[in-house]
Formats: structure tokens, sequence, C-alpha cells
């Protein structure tokens, strides 16, 4: 205030130089930047890393009032493009796609990480997220997925619609509630339980399967009119996100399929939806399917290690609520003897889940994906330090008891049958 | 109507310092008559003197008349000075001339010789406004000048001044910028009479004051201090006086010119008084025990003092629901944010933090950006100008061609410079919606800030990322929090924290809850209403709170009792009489 007027309009003149000089050092033009949707990382000869960047062509994405672009040859419609180089760290590959790249990589709105299995397996997983953790432009709600085919074989599969891999798997996951034949991992929930004792790490997997329509389509001779566009090229394949990659320790120790996946999702209390079949009564004989289908409504789940006659075993409580959508034996579910049978009958079913999971996981490839060692060590925190050294052993052995309280909440909107008069 | 009020205030010019002599040249007489000369001329015994004087100050002006008459054809001359132009002829014929010169006055004329001019006073002129006793000339001059007729005696060293002020004038009009679709729709004109009435209209109270005063070394334009008596605090009277005497100036045109010469900080960009078109908008102000300022020939009157949220009051808001209207002042607020901030945010984000943009926002954004040759601040202050100038462009346009220019505006704008490459349909809509929320602004002085200031974000923004919109927001934080506005700080009630005034900012509260005037602004006689005003369903046992059924339907009383007492004398009453609620309101 005591400044006089001609010293004030000075002041204002030199902070509006000053702020010129500052010259926005990192200021960027947003179509300046390579929005990169998806990174891939694979195995590469001489013990390399191969570093695979899906670069997302916004021209072709943003979908209407392309008004600009008229005239002149027509510019490829392609949503994307994929790059890749070959390197020692994933920073280096990323510096070496500078070279060619147009545009400066952004990593902000990545959205998915692919490991190939290959790099998975041969690979520590800590020298892989080490870049992820460190970089600030990586977010931690990134996918990590683990992939069965050759990375770029995901990637680039255009499918139906002209969604590229960059959107698709993420939607793909968004529906993960429907089926919950896969667990939703995300980079924070990676390294931290990367990070944590007594757990280990797992991820989603993910593959190009055949899509069985198109081929039976072209099998039939179907029109396949458009060949040269981009989209129908590689038609009869899908991406397929399914089952579980499973780390033990820090190497990838092998695959639990869906179901045991569901089993493994069961244990963490993680099930937010999906179809479980059911027998209509527990004396079925195998090869004969008459069965109800449910749809699970909620889980939650408790792990509860203790001692019985000092050997420490953990009790796994499982609770759950379901809904009837479909009947295969035309019973009438009003009865409630029949609902608490089929109760009956889904507990059993959910427990063969549950011990598929166990015996691959527990047995089979030793890993503590479960967490179980993390109970122990939550609950009784002394006797942990005891256990922790000799864990994978007692892991091993380690005897696991189910209770599984499960309720049919509804049985849909009718509750009898359709009964078909002859 | 106020004409005796701003006769009397005729006196206060006396009181005002003589300006640097401004010469006056009279080509009949070759003598030139200073302002100093004219201060202290007094009035001469004869009538030449007098006739030669005038003539030399106000002669050479072709509207001016004068007229000798003799009465019943007597010794006495009586003179007549106006100007025409200014001066009700039928009025004068009526008031004046015909008494005078009628038959039936003759002989009275003849005996009566000493007390001549308290005669011509007391007896015969009939016009209602009328002056004695006047015995300088600068008086005479200035009373000629705003329509009066001045009239002299011949031997008499005084002067008579009627009033039959005939000024063209607008009549009262409907509201142009503060439209209302709820509420009066009465705006002032530019005579201050009208204005004045407009406002005693709606605020028959004897605390109404209006005091008077001329400013104005060439224009001596009226202008008037409006207040209630009771409700204000003397010092913000005091206050608001004593700036406005300061004022020297050659001319007030507008109150423009008053408001910066009597404003707190004269660098802020933020309006320090408001003004309105509206009586209803003026009288809820003085309610709150505000001053408000008139001034002739302004079709605004100004207020005192306003604070940030005032600005975004429409009158509208407290005749139309509660709900609504709450509802409504949120928007406004956003528009506000709007209208400051969104052209620099969007340039902050789409420039330094992408990653703060939904993936899928991002990808349009790029999309549409492909092209466009210019860097987004320069984009965006292009288009900004543009529409600035297309608003500028309408308000100057004749009303007829002004549609002309929002077909340019939209064919150009909108379309060409998108379909050219020019600029990306992105920064059209962001401009767009800057515009629209900025129009969202009722007061428009506000509006006028917030649309300036946007420009110093925009580069800020361009500069500094969202670290710069941060950085200039706090510093016009820290600006608006240290700025008042004749004393009452800016912010308020928001800061200084005013709980019970939060009820009447950016919400309504509905009127029964609204017991109290402004606290910042009213010190007394705080409660504006009786108690317990919200409505019971009929037969509600609770007698506590029944409205006192009396004097309700006299108005005046009853109104100058509200304002001039206090809601307290409802102690004894209540209860006897059985809760009438549907005799309430008085109508």
């Amino acid at each position: 205030m005591g400044l006089s007027f001609k010293k004030k309009v000075l002041l204002l003149l030199l902070i509006s130089w000053l702020l010129s000089q500052t010259g926005c050092w990192d200021h960027i033009e947003a179509e300046q930047l390579g929005i990169i949707g998806i990174i891939g990382l694979d195995q590469a000869p001489e013990g390399k890393l191969r570093v695979t960047l899906q670069i997302i062509n916004p021209k072709a994405l943003a979908g209407g009032g392309q008004t600009g672009g008229g005239g002149g040859a027509s510019i490829s419609t392609r949503p994307y493009r994929n790059i890749s180089a070959e390197g020692n760290t994933i920073m280096e590959c990323i510096r070496l796609l500078s070279l060619h790249a147009p545009s400066r990589l952004f990593f902000a709105h990545n959205q998915t990480i692919l490991i190939s299995e290959e790099l998975a397996r041969n690979r520590d997983i800590e020298t892989i997220v080490d870049f992820f953790d460190r970089n600030q432009q990586f977010r931690r709600n990134n996918y990590v997925l683990v992939s069965r085919s050759d990375i770029s074989s995901v990637i680039g599969v255009p499918g139906e619609t002209q969604v590229p891999a960059t959107q698709r798997i993420p939607s793909i996951l968004r529906q993960q509630f429907l089926s919950s034949f896969y667990p939703r991992v995300r980079l924070g929930d990676f390294l931290e339980n990367l990070e944590c004792d007594g757990k280990d790490v797992y991820a989603m997997g993910i593959q190009v399967e055949p899509n069985e329509a198109e081929v039976r389509e072209k099998l039939a001779g179907g029109s396949d009119s458009n060949a040269e566009d981009p989209r129908t090229q590689t038609i009869g394949e899908l991406v397929k996100i399914s089952g579980t990659a499973v780390f033990r320790g820090n190497r990838m120790a092998g695959w639990l399929n869906e179901r045991e996946s569901r089993g493994l999702l069961w244990v963490n209390g993680e099930v937010k939806g999906g179809v479980i079949n059911v027998p209509c009564s527990l004396e079925q004989k195998p090869g004969q399917n008459i069965t109800v289908a449910m749809e699970i409504l909620r889980n939650k789940s408790k792990i509860e290690p203790g001692f019985i006659d000092g050997k420490l075993n953990i009790i796994v409580k499982i609770d759950t609520v379901v809904t009837i959508q479909e009947v295969l034996c035309m019973e009438e579910l009003g009865q409630p003897e029949i609902i608490e049978s089929l109760e009956e009958a889904l507990v059993s079913a959910i427990q063969t889940e549950v011990e598929a999971a166990l015996a691959k996981a527990q047995h089979e490839y030793q890993s503590d994906v479960f967490g179980f060692g993390l109970a122990v060590y939550r609950k009784y925190p002394d006797i942990w330090k005891e256990l922790k050294p000799d864990w994978a052993e007692i892991y091993r052995n380690l005897p696991v008891y189910l209770e599984i309280d499960a309720r049919i909440s509804r049985t849909g909107l009718i509750s009898k049958p359709v009964e078909v008069n002859h | 109507m106020g004409i005796k009020i701003f006769s009397r205030l005729l006196k206060k010019r006396a009181l005002k310092k003589p300006g640097p002599g401004l010469d006056r040249q009279n080509p009949l007489q070759g003598k030139a008559i200073s302002d100093e000369d004219l201060k202290t001329r007094k009035i001469s015994r004869d009538l030449k003197e007098n006739k030669e004087y005038l003539l030399g100050v106000l002669g050479q002006n072709a509207d001016l008349v004068t007229r000798e008459i003799n009465p019943g054809a007597g010794k006495r001359t009586i003179w007549l000075v106006y100007l025409e132009t200014l001066v009700d002829n039928n009025g004068l014929s009526e008031s004046i001339l015909k008494p005078l010169m009628l038959e039936q006055f003759k002989g009275k004329i003849e005996r009566l010789d000493a007390e001549f001019i308290e005669l011509i006073e007391k007896s015969i002129i009939t016009a209602p406004d009328i002056r004695s006793k006047v015995y300088t000339m600068d008086k005479v001059t200035d009373a000629v000048l705003s329509g009066s007729v001045a009239l002299f005696v011949d031997g008499y060293a005084e002067a008579l001044l009627i009033g039959l002020k005939n000024l063209p004038q607008r009549g009262v009009e409907k509201a142009d910028i503060e439209v209302v679709v709820r509420g009066p729709k009465e705006s002032f004109a530019e005579t201050i009479e009208v204005n004045t009435a407009l406002i005693r209209r709606r605020l028959r109270s004897p605390n109404l004051v209006i005091e008077g005063l001329r400013l104005g070394r060439q224009t001596n334009t009226t202008i008037a201090i409006a207040y209630l008596k009771g409700v204000v605090s003397p010092e913000l009277v005091q206050e608001v006086r004593s700036r406005i005497e300061r004022i020297d100036i050659d001319a007030i045109l507008d109150g423009g010119y008053i408001e910066e010469l009597i404003q707190d900080d004269p660098y802020s960009p933020f309006p320090q008084l408001g003004y309105s078109e509206r009586p209803d908008r003026v009288v809820s102000t003085l309610l709150q025990g505000r001053v408000g300022i008139i001034i002739d020939g302004t079709p605004m009157v100004l207020y005192v003092p306003v604070s940030f949220t005032d600005m975004l009051q429409s009158p509208e808001d407290y005749y139309e629901h509660y709900h609504y209207s709450t509802a409504i002042r949120l928007l406004r607020f956003l528009g506000l944010i709007i209208s400051l901030l969104l052209p620099s945010f969007y340039i902050a984000i789409t420039t330094f933090h992408q990653e703060m943009i939904p993936t899928q926002l991002l990808i349009s954004i790029v999309a549409y950006r492909e092209g466009v040759p210019f860097p987004a601040v320069l984009e965006a202050l292009i288009m900004e100008m543009t529409f600035e100038a297309l608003r500028e462009a309408g308000i100057r346009l004749p009303r007829a061609v002004g549609q002309a220019i929002s077909i340019v505006g939209a064919l150009v704008i909108g379309q060409a410079a998108v379909q050219a490459g020019f600029v990306s349909p992105l920064m059209v809509i962001i401009v767009a919606l800057t515009g629209i929320a900025s129009f969202m602004i009722p007061a428009y002085n506000q509006a006028l800030s917030m649309r300036l200031i946007r420009f110093p974000f925009m580069l800020l923004a361009a500069t500094l990322g969202l670290f710069g919109v941060v950085t200039g927001l706090l510093a016009m934080l820290i600006h608006m929090a240290g700025l008042r506005s004749f004393g009452v700080p800016y912010l308020t009630p928001l800061a200084p924290l005013k709980v019970s005034d939060l009820k009447d900012t950016l919400v309504r509260a509905p009127w029964w809850a609204m017991r109290k005037r402004p606290s910042e602004l009213v010190k007394r006689n705080e409660q504006r209403m009786a108690p317990s005003l919200k409505p019971h369903p009929p037969g509600d046992g609770d007698s506590q709170s029944s409205v006192k059924p009396v004097n309700r339907n006299d108005g005046i009383r009853a109104s100058s009792q509200d304002y001039g007492g206090s809601g307290k004398d409802q102690g004894p009453g209540t209860g006897n009489p059985p809760p009438k609620r549907s005799g309430g309101g008085g109508t």
C-alpha cells in the first residue's frame, strides 16, 4: 500500500516479465502428446526386455465431427499404433521409442500393464515393477495382467468393433464381477502385496482365443466382402481375460484356471458375482447335468488361524448370498426343504471350487496367494516371527478347514417352473 | 413531488468553494462577468441595473425570455425572466401572468405600496413553489437555469423565484437491465424527482430522509442522499456525505463520475458501489441500512456499502419462492466461478496437467485440437477477444442491425473458424460457456470485473499452469479480503464470518427466518419483523407465536412503527386476541 502508483505499475510489469522468462518449461500442448494406453513387457533375446506400447490415434477414436479431415488421401483410420523396442530396462526402451514417435509419449492415461508369461516366469517381478512404482506418470490403478499369448497379438486384435485393446481390456475388466473367473488386480494392490509378509502376489491372465462364432461363419462360407478393412483382417480372434497367474516369491509359478480362480476369490471374499452351477440333488451321478444356475450376489470371508493340539491350522469362513436364475430340474422352489437342500448343494459346489484352488496354489505351486501367512502374522505376530523362516514348508502342509454359509435369497420372478401340458 | 426539497437545497450551493475564475464574455456589453463576481453580486434596488446585469450573464441565450409587466397599468414595473425551454408556459400564464394582470387586483396593487413584493408572493401568485427573500444574483441565475421564473420588482433589492419547471423527461419505463419475471417492473428515469417519487412511494415512512446537494461546477447537478433514519448508522451517512461534498468537478453526467470519486480503493477492479435501476431494489437496500445516492440525469441509483455477495443477488430472489431462489443463487455462484476461471482452467489442464483429464475427454480434446495452428492460450485469447468484440459491437449497433451481429457471430465464429481448423470446437464451447456464465451475474459491474480479470488469469494459466491460476486466485482473494466498501469488509459475511447473515448470501432463507437486518450494516433496530412469523396450520395450539393483529391496516402508521420502533412491543398483547392469521398482512 505504501508504494506509489508508478512503483506498483513497475512491479506489475516486472512480475509479468518474470512470468514470460520462465519459458513454461513443462508446457506441452495436448495434441503433441502420444497417449499410451497399454504397455506390454516381453522377453527378448539375450536377456533383454521388449517393451511394446500402444499409442492411441485420437482422431479415429474421438468419434463424430472430424470436420477438419476433409480432403486429401485417406489417412489410416486405425485407432491405434503399436511400437516396440528392446533394451535392458523399461526406461531405456521408452527413450529408444522416442526415436520414432512423433509425439511425446504420455503414460498418465495408461491403464494396462501386460507382462508376458515367459517374462513373468524368468525375470524377478520386482525388477519389472520398480519402474512403474518409481515413475510419476503411471497410476496405481493400472491393471496388471499376465499374457499367455504373444503380447503383440493381444494388443493387436481389432475385434468386432473399432475399439483398440487400450479401451477393450479395461472395459472387459469392468465386468469382472459378472463371472469372478479372475481377480481384478491393480498396480497399487500388486505392489502392496508384493511387499507384504506372508502373502504372494497374483495377476489376471489374458490370452487370444479364436472367436468361434466367426470361425464357424467363415467355415459356413459367410461373406467376407471387405477383407481389406483392417477391422476384419484378423477376424476370428478375441481377447479373453480369465484365470490367475500365481507367483511364488518373485517368479510366476503357474496358472489357476477359472474355477480355481474363483476358489481363490471365495477365500479372499472378493466374489462379487458370477454364476455357479449346483446339481439339483446331491445324489446326482456324474455326467448328469441337471443343475440350478445361481447368481452370486455377495461374498464375505474371514481367515482365522488357530491352534489345535499345538498345531497351526486355518479356518476359512465363507459367507455368501445367491439368487436362483435358471432351473433345469422342474421343482417347485416354494418349498423350504427344497431350498435347504439346494443350499447344501451350493455349499458343496463352493467347497469344490475352493478346494481346487487350495490344491493348486497350496500344494502344487506352494504359493500363499490366500495370505494365510499374513493372517497368522496379524493374529499371532510373535509366533509368526518363529514360523517365518520355514513358512514355505509349514504352508504346504497347513490344514485348512472351510466353514461355508450359503443362502439363497430369491428365486427369480417365478417360484413354480413352467408346466407343459401334454 | 420533491420540488420543495430541491429548491431548499439550493442554499447548500452557498457553501461551495468558488472555482477558479471562469470568465464570461458579454457580447452586448463587452464586459466580463467572473464567477467570483456572480457569487457576491447583490440584487440592486434599481431594476435597470439588475436587468443589465442578468442580460450580461444570460442575455446571449436564445431561449431567455424577459418580460416586463405593469400590473393594473400602475407605476410599479415587474420584470420576469426565465428560460422558455425549461418553463411550463401554461403554468406561467395561469399562475403568474393572469393573477398579476387581471383586473381584480388592480386596486389592491395600487393601494399597498410598502409590502408590494410580499403581497405578490402571498396573495397573488398561485404557483405552488415559490421562494422569496432572494438577495443575490447567483441564486437567481441558478434558479433560472434550473427552470424557475425570476421575478424582480422595481425598487426592491430582492427577487422571487417561482418554480415552474417543465423539463423534458422520459417516463417511468420497464427495467431494461435488471429484468425480473416476478416483481415490480418499473425502473428509474433520468429525472431525480421521478426517481425520488418512485422510492418514496415504496417507503412511506417518515424515517426516510432524502438529503439534497448540488455538484458540478458547470452542470450544477442535483444529488440526493437517501437513507432510513433509525436503521442506518449515522457514521455511514456522515461518511457518504463528506465523501460526496469533497467532490469539486466540472460535470457530473452520470453516477459513474461519483462512483470513481468516492470509492474506497481507487485501483481495485471490483465495484465498491452498487447501482440499480430498480426502485424496489434500492428500497430494499435502504431497509438493510444502506445509503442510496440519487443523481439527477442518471437512471441508476447508487447505493453503499456493498459486499461481494450482494452482487450475486437479484431482487427476484426475494419475490420468488426461496427454494428456487437458493438454487438459482448457487447456480449464479457457479456461473461466477465459470466466468472467471473456465478458460484459464482449460488452458492449464490441456497444456500442463493432461493427466487430470479423463482419458476419453483427453482423446477428444487431442482429436479436435489436431491441426489447430495456435497453442491453447492463443486460441483462447483470440476467441475470448472475438467474443468480447461481438458483445461490444452488439451493444453499439443500432437495434435494427443488432440481429446481424448474432448471425455473424454464430456463423463466423461458431462455424467458419472451426471448419477452417482455426480453432477447436472445444474452445468455442469454452468461450460460449464463459459468456453465458458471465451473463448470469445479476450485477453488471461485477460481471465486468470478472470479464476483465479472466484475461490475466488466462496468461497465468499459460505460464504456470494450475499453480499460476491458484496463485492468481490467492492474490485476488487477498485483495478482496482487504477491500472495504465504505468501511464494510468486501467479503462480508463470508470473511469476517457472520453466521447469522449467511442466511441471505449464497442461499436465501425464507422470509420468516430472516428476522434481522444484516448485522454488518445495522447495529441498532436489528429486527425487521415480528418473531415467529412462520406459518402454522390453523388451529395449531401455539399461542405464543401469534401475530399481533393490530395496526396492520393503516399502512403508513403501521409501517412507520415497524421501521422506527422495533419488534419488541409484542410482549403484553400476545395471547389475548385469538390468533387471526388471515387478517395479517394488511392488504
